[in-house]
C-alpha cells in the first residue's frame, strides 16, 4: 500500500497544487538558473530553497533542499509506522541520477580556480548517491535498510521495485522512497552534447516534438505492509533493451516486455489497463519506440498522457514522480493531458489525450525508460 | 535474511595501487584486467570502475562455471562512474562543453548496462549505492531479487580512485568483487559457500576493525586514506576462500550490520 505521499516540483509544493496544474495543462517553465551557452529552458521549483540548519552543513546541496521541501508531507505517517512496526523496520530508498552534484560543480570550480578546497563540500555527504538517504534516515529515526538506486532516468521507479521487495521478503515493513534530482550544469550539457535538448516545453507525441527540457523536483512515497492510502503498488516490471547506452531500442522491445512482466507480476490482464502514464520524453526516438512498446502489449484505445511538457524530465525523479501523479488520478478519478502533444504524431497510433477527462481508473501503468537501456513499468491499482 | 544465500562462484581483485610505481617494494603494475565479457566494440574508453566490474564479473562467473546470459545483475560502488564525472566537470571548466560518449558512459548503471548490451540479456539490472555501507545494502538488493525468483544474481562490487580534485582524503584503492548468488542451488553443483541471516551487529566487533583496515594501501607517503568504503566485501570473499564459519561485521557506523559466512571447505 502506497500509505502516503508528498511532492514539490515546478507545478507545486503539494498533491493538491500539483494536481491542479497537471489538469490545466499549461507548461511552467524558466530560464536555467545559470549560465549555459545554449538556449534551453527548465522546469525549477519555484521559490528560495532553505537551507540546511548548520549542523548538516556537509548535506546542504539542493537535492537536500528539494527534498526537505516535501518531506513534511510525509512525516506524520512515516511517525505512525515508526510507532506501529519500530524504527529497525523502516527502510529509507533513495532514486536519483545526479546525487549531489550541483554541490560538487561549484566546490569543483573553486578548486580548479585558486586551489583550495570548499569546507562545506564532503564527498561522502554532498556528492554521494547515499548521502541523502542518511540524511532522511536520520531526520525520520529509522534504522532499516538505506541505500541509493540510481540507474538513470529509471532510478526511482527501481527504487519503488526494490523497496516492494524488502518488504516481501520481511526484511522492511515499511520503506520511504525518495525520487529526487536536481537541476545541474552537468545534466543539461549533457543533454544538449546529445543533440536531445530542446529550446522550449518538451512536445511529447507532438508532431513538432524536438527534444526534452529538464526538470526537478522530488516525490515521496511511504510504501507499508498493511493500511489505507490512494493506491497500492502492485507491481514494478523491469527488463534491459540490450541495445544501446542512451538510444532506445526503435522497436520498443525491452520497454514492451517491462509492460509485460510488470502487468504478469501483478495479475493484471492488458486489458484491465485503464490508463498509461508514458515516459513520453518528447524526443523523436523515444515517442515512437515507445508506443511501439504500448501497443504491443495494450489496446489502442487505453488513454495515454504524458507530463513531460508540464514538468519537464525529471530524470532519476520521474519514475516515483510520475507514479505520484498516476496514485493521484486513481484517487481522484481525473486523467491529465498530454500537454504540447497537438498536432499529434500520426505515426504514435496511440490514444493521447488532449485535454483532462474524469475517468474512473483502476489499474494505471507508469513508464519509466533510462540510459543504459533500462526500463521500468510501474503498475498501480485502486484499493 | 534468514534464507540462506547460496554462493555459486565469487572472485575479487586489488586492492591494487595505481601511483605506487613511485614507491620501490610495492607492485608497479595493477594486473591486467579481463574485459572478455564486452565485445570489442563496447571496450574502448572505459572507465577504471567498469574494467573492474567486468574483470571481477569474469572471475566469479568462471568460478560458477556460468555465464552472464540469464543472470540479474547488481552493480554496487559508493562513488561509481566518479572519474567520468570530474571529467565532465573539467570539460565544463575547460572548454565550456561536454563530451557525449563521456556523458552517456558517466551514469552509475553504465557498467551493467555495457554487460547486458554486449551479452544481449534483456533481464534487469541495477545499481545501488550506500557509501560505507554499500556491501550489506548491496546484499539487502540482492536478497529481495531472490526472494522475489529473480535467480540467480551477478552481484559486483568495484570501487576507482576518487580523483585528487574532488577529494583530499578519499583516496581509495581501487577493489572489486563479484559473487553469483542463488537460492536455488542444484545440489549436484559446486557451491562455495552460503550467506545467512544479514542483520545488525550486537556491537563493533574485531572483524569490523579487520575489515575497515583491509582497503588501506601500503603506506607511501603520499596518501591518507580513510577507511575503504568496500572494504568488507574482501573479507567476506577472504571468508569465503579460507572455508570454515563466521560471523562477519560488514560497513561502519554506530549501527554496522552483520551477516553469516559457512564457506565450503577448500577442495
Amino acid at each position: 500500500m502506497i500509505a502516503a505521499i508528498g511532492v514539490t516540483s515546478a507545478l507545486g509544493d503539494s498533491c493538491d497544487d500539483v494536481f491542479r496544474a497537471l489538469l490545466q495543462g499549461t507548461p511552467v517553465v524558466s530560464p536555467p538558473p545559470f549560465a549555459l551557452p545554449f538556449v534551453t529552458v527548465t522546469g525549477s521549483l519555484t521559490g528560495p530553497l532553505d537551507p540546511l540548519p548548520a549542523h548538516l552543513r556537509a548535506y546542504d546541496t539542493r537535492l537536500a533542499r528539494i527534498t526537505l521541501r516535501a518531506l513534511p508531507q510525509v512525516t506524520a505517517a512515516v511517525e505512525r509506522a515508526r510507532s506501529r512496526y519500530g524504527r529497525e523496520r523502516i527502510g529509507v530508498l533513495v532514486g536519483t541520477s545526479t546525487g549531489g552534484l550541483d554541490a560538487t560543480e561549484p566546490a569543483y570550480r573553486l578548486y580548479r580556480k585558486t586551489g583550495q578546497r570548499d569546507p562545506a563540500f564532503s564527498l561522502r555527504q554532498s556528492h554521494a548517491f547515499d548521502a541523502l538517504a542518511t540524511l532522511v534516515r536520520d531526520l525520520l529515526d529509522v534504522s532499516g535498510p538505506c541505500y541509493a538506486v540510481s540507474t538513470a532516468c529509471t532510478s526511482s521507479a527501481k527504487a519503488l521495485a526494490s523497496a516492494r521487495r524488502l518488504i516481501q521478503a520481511d526484511f522492511c515493513d515499511a520503506v520511504l522512497v525518495v525520487g529526487v534530482d536536481a537541476l545541474c550544469e552537468t545534466t543539461l550539457r549533457g543533454f544538449h552534447a546529445l543533440g536531445v535538448l530542446s529550446t522550449q516545453a518538451a512536445r511529447p507525441f507532438c508532431a513538432q516534438r524536438d527534444g526534452i527540457h529538464i526538470g526537478e523536483g522530488a516525490a515521496l512515497m511511504l510504501l507499508q505492509r498493511e493500511g489505507e492510502g490512494p493506491a497500492y503498488l502492485s507491481a514494478v516490471g523491469e527488463s534491459s533493451d540490450a541495445h544501446s547506452m542512451s538510444a532506445p531500442q526503435p522497436e520498443g522491445l525491452g520497454a514492451s516486455d517491462a509492460i509485460t512482466r510488470g502487468l504478469a507480476e501483478a495479475g493484471i490482464h492488458p486489458e484491465q489497463v485503464d490508463f498509461v502514464n508514458a515516459h513520453g520524453t518528447g524526443t523523436p526516438q523515444n515517442d515512437i519506440a515507445e508506443s511501439r512498446a504500448i501497443l504491443r502489449v495494450l489496446p489502442a484505445q487505453v488513454p495515454v498522457s504524458s507530463t513531460k511538457g508540464l514538468t519537464g524530465h525529471t530524470l532519476g525523479a520521474c519514475g516515483t514522480l510520475e507514479a505520484l501523479f498516476v496514485a493521484l488520478s486513481l484517487e481522484r478519478g481525473e486523467l491529465p493531458p498530454s500537454a504540447g502533444s497537438a498536432p499529434l504524431d500520426t505515426g504514435i497510433g496511440l490514444h493521447v489525450l488532449q485535454q483532462s477527462v474524469r475517468h474512473s481508473v483502476r489499474v494505471a501503468l507508469s513508464n519509466a525508460l533510462a540510459f543504459g537501456g533500462s526500463n521500468a513499468c510501474v503498475v498501480l491499482t485502486a484499493p | 535474511m534468514k534464507q540462506a544465500l547460496t554462493v555459486l562462484g565469487f572472485g575479487s581483485i586489488g586492492p591494487y595501487n595505481p601511483a605506487s610505481h613511485a614507491v620501490p617494494g610495492t607492485p608497479i603494475e595493477p594486473p591486467k584486467l579481463d574485459l572478455a565479457l564486452l565485445e570489442r566494440t563496447l571496450r574502448r574508453g572505459l572507465s577504471d570502475v567498469t574494467r573492474l566490474f567486468m574483470h571481477a564479473a569474469k572471475l566469479a562467473l568462471d568460478d560458477a562455471g556460468r555465464q552472464p546470459e540469464g543472470m540479474h545483475v547488481i552493480f554496487a560502488s559508493a562513488f561509481g562512474e566518479i572519474a567520468a564525472a570530474e571529467a565532465l566537470l573539467a570539460e565544463a571548466y575547460d572548454a565550456d562543453g561536454s563530451s557525449p560518449a563521456r556523458f552517456r558512459n558517466s551514469v552509475h548503471n553504465t557498467a551493467p548496462g555495457l554487460l547486458s548490451i554486449s551479452r544481449k540479456n534483456q533481464l534487469a539490472c541495477t545499481a545501488v549505492a550506500a557509501g560505507w555501507e554499500t556491501v550489506p545494502m548491496a546484499l539487502f538488493e540482492a536478497a529481495g531479487q531472490l526472494a522475489n525468483g529473480d535467480d540467480p544474481v551477478l552481484l559486483v562490487f568495484a570501487e576507482e580512485r576518487v580523483p585528487g580534485a574532488l577529494s583530499a582524503k578519499h583516496d581509495h584503492a581501487p577493489l572489486a568483487a563479484a559473487f553469483v548468488l542463488t537460492r536455488r542451488p542444484d545440489p549436484s553443483a559446486r557451491q562455495r559457500g552460503t550467506l545467512v541471516n544479514l542483520r545488525r551487529a550486537p556491537r563493533p566487533s574485531a572483524a569490523l576493525s579487520r575489515a575497515e583496515t583491509v582497503g588501506e594501501l601500503p603506506s607511501d607517503g603520499l596518501m591518507t586514506v580513510e577507511s575503504h568504503p568496500l572494504a568488507s566485501v574482501r573479507s567476506l570473499a577472504q571468508a569465503l576462500e579460507q572455508g570454515g564459519s563466521q560471523t562477519l561485521t560488514l560497513g561502519e557506523g554506530s549501527e554496522p550490520w552483520c551477516v553469516d559466512v559457512h564457506a565450503e571447505t577448500k577442495p
